[in-house]
């Protein structure tokens, strides 16, 4: 199977925004569950950080594939 | 922080906050990190077998979707790690000097929290089955009320399930002299 023969780059772009999108959905219920029901404050930021670590990156690389 | 939405009564002392075995959460994040690297492990596998020029080939036309892809599919185990994390976090006991609070956190948008009240305790049963359970000293939990069947409340996975057996019967007792009753035997 070759891609090359047409554009790739807006599906690309589009399946980013939609992602980046269901990302930031994701992300404001996780942030309204651990600020509104942890039991420790250090627990919250570690698991904002760990998320962010790992998750960061990827949507990094993937906005460098589509835009770049 | 769940602490100053739970109103305690006054002179109300938290015991204990109990979650889940850590055996439990590790085996179901350890499970969604191995699915979640399968695709990766899968092209390295297939770049790695030798007379594959095909497969490189195909890579090499490829290599940005395909980089895209396994990217999405990381982020979407990352993200199903974290939520595996948080409904372990978020799902606890909390036993206190006249209550147990059991707060189940079945999905982002089902959370059950409940109140026994230790005077109104009848019975305690704890369950461990299993080599790993036994091994690892967790179990499930059992404890029946005097209101309805539905009060009932059952936990499973729990650590040390005998001390908490034990710290409820120890506080029951201590509850039921408190209010000027008798104390209620357990099995």
């Amino acid at each position: 199977m070759d891609f090359s023969t047409f554009d790739i780059q807006p599906i690309l772009q589009l399946g980013f925004y939609l992602i980046v999108i269901g990302y930031a959905i994701f992300f404001a219920v996780l942030f309204y569950h651990w600020q509104s029901y942890s039991t420790s404050a250090a627990v919250t930021i570690q698991t904002y950080l760990a998320f962010a670590l790992t998750t960061l990156p990827l949507l990094a690389i993937m906005a460098a594939i589509a835009f770049l | 922080m769940l602490y100053e939405k739970i109103e305690l009564e006054p002179d109300e002392q938290v015991l204990r906050t109990v979650r889940k075995h850590w055996f439990v959460i590790t085996v179901e994040m350890l499970s969604i990190i191995l699915v979640g690297l399968l695709p990766v492990v899968g092209c390295i596998v297939l770049l790695s077998l030798p007379f594959n020029l095909d497969v490189i080939t195909l890579f090499e036309q490829n290599m940005p979707i395909i980089v895209f892809l396994l990217s999405t599919w990381l982020l979407l185990s990352a993200m199903a790690t974290v939520m595996s994390w948080t409904h372990y976090f978020l799902d606890l006991w909390i036993i206190t000097d006249r209550r147990i609070i059991v707060i189940e956190q079945l999905s982002f948008f089902n959370r059950k929290v409940s109140n026994f009240r230790l005077e109104r305790m009848q019975d305690i049963k704890v369950t461990i089955s299993g080599i790993i359970p036994t091994l690892l000293n967790y179990g499930t939990i059992r404890a029946q009320t005097a209101s309805a069947a539905e009060s009932n409340f059952t936990s499973p996975a729990l650590p040390d399930p005998r001390g908490l057996q034990s710290l409820i019967q120890t506080a029951m007792d201590a509850r039921m002299k408190a209010i000027g009753d008798t104390p209620m035997t357990a099995d």
